[in-house]
């Protein structure tokens, strides 16, 4: 009677266990908690140099007279949005199973997300060439900290964009996959503009 | 009850704190007692207050629309 009953429990344990469904899969679910402690830590750097610059007032300018490259950093500006609109494109060819079109998207937001940092990249050395480092003055200090840590965050989002073409080639980039690489690459090039105009433009 | 009124006692007077606050030069937050520098802090702290709140939020409202639209479906 004991055995009857506790394997009735079992079965219907097993019963409700096939009932439940999930409702979002482990990737995007752990993702999501990732760009939240992301957005924490930006939103933490981006206080610290608020606070920083106000206490700084109208002493606050790069050092030895070096006039940023606005243009330069606005049309990679643009290149990031095109390589977010790349990747929502990408979804979009993925939900009509449209493989070229896969490729096509996933490979032109890898490019242009790698044309970004190599953008910055050169500009950084034209700066530091001209004395500015981290330890040139304070502005430098929180320019490199701020935009360094961006760029941390672009370099990442690139690999996992790679891994994504990888899973891709070896046909294994399911939609959860996708939808969790966008997750992160969006909030690279959402944080972007706001970290743009408050370094380069004293917003 | 006595607790109580004690905690409200506290609570009071931390707020007269608050009210009565002046700029302080030795601030270690702030660093400087420029008004600028009182309301950079005070914004700031207003947003990453705010941040985990919000993100957190929305991450369960995501979360529970989800389960509705699928327990719809099922219907």
């Amino acid at each position: 009677m004991i055995a009857t009953n506790s394997s009735r429990v079992t079965r219907n344990a097993e019963i409700s266990v096939d009932k439940q469904q999930q409702i979002i899969s482990n990737a995007f679910f752990g993702t999501s908690v990732f760009v939240i402690v992301e957005l924490m830590y930006f939103t933490s750097l981006i206080s610290a140099f608020v606070v920083v610059r106000a206490g700084i007032g109208d002493a606050w300018v790069p050092p030895y007279n070096i006039r940023l490259p606005f243009v330069l950093t606005s049309i990679n500006t643009l290149l990031l949005f095109l390589s977010g609109i790349s990747l929502f494109l990408c979804s979009l060819q993925l939900k009509k199973n449209n493989w070229h079109g896969v490729k096509f998207f996933l490979l032109g937001s890898i490019l242009l997300g790698s044309c970004f940092l190599v953008v910055q990249g050169v500009e950084w050395v034209q700066l530091i060439k001209l004395g500015m480092t981290m330890t040139s003055s304070v502005f430098g200090a929180m320019f490199f900290l701020l935009l360094g840590s961006h760029a941390i965050h672009v370099l990442g989002g690139v690999v996992a964009l790679l891994l994504g073409f990888y899973w891709f080639q070896t046909g294994r980039l399911s939609v959860p996959r996708l939808n969790s690489l966008q997750l992160y690459w969006y909030l690279v090039v959402t944080v972007w503009p706001i970290l743009y105009a408050l370094v380069y433009f004293k917003w | 009850m006595h607790v109580y009124e004690n905690r409200l006692f506290s609570t009071m007077l931390y707020c007269l704190f608050l009210i009565s606050s002046e700029r302080a030069f030795s601030c270690t937050a702030c660093g400087f007692g420029f008004d600028e520098t009182r309301n950079a802090f005070l914004w700031t702290t207003l947003i990453m207050s705010a941040v985990p709140l919000l993100s957190i939020g929305a991450l369960i409202y995501f979360l529970v629309k989800r389960y509705r639209a699928d327990k719809f479906k099922e219907i």
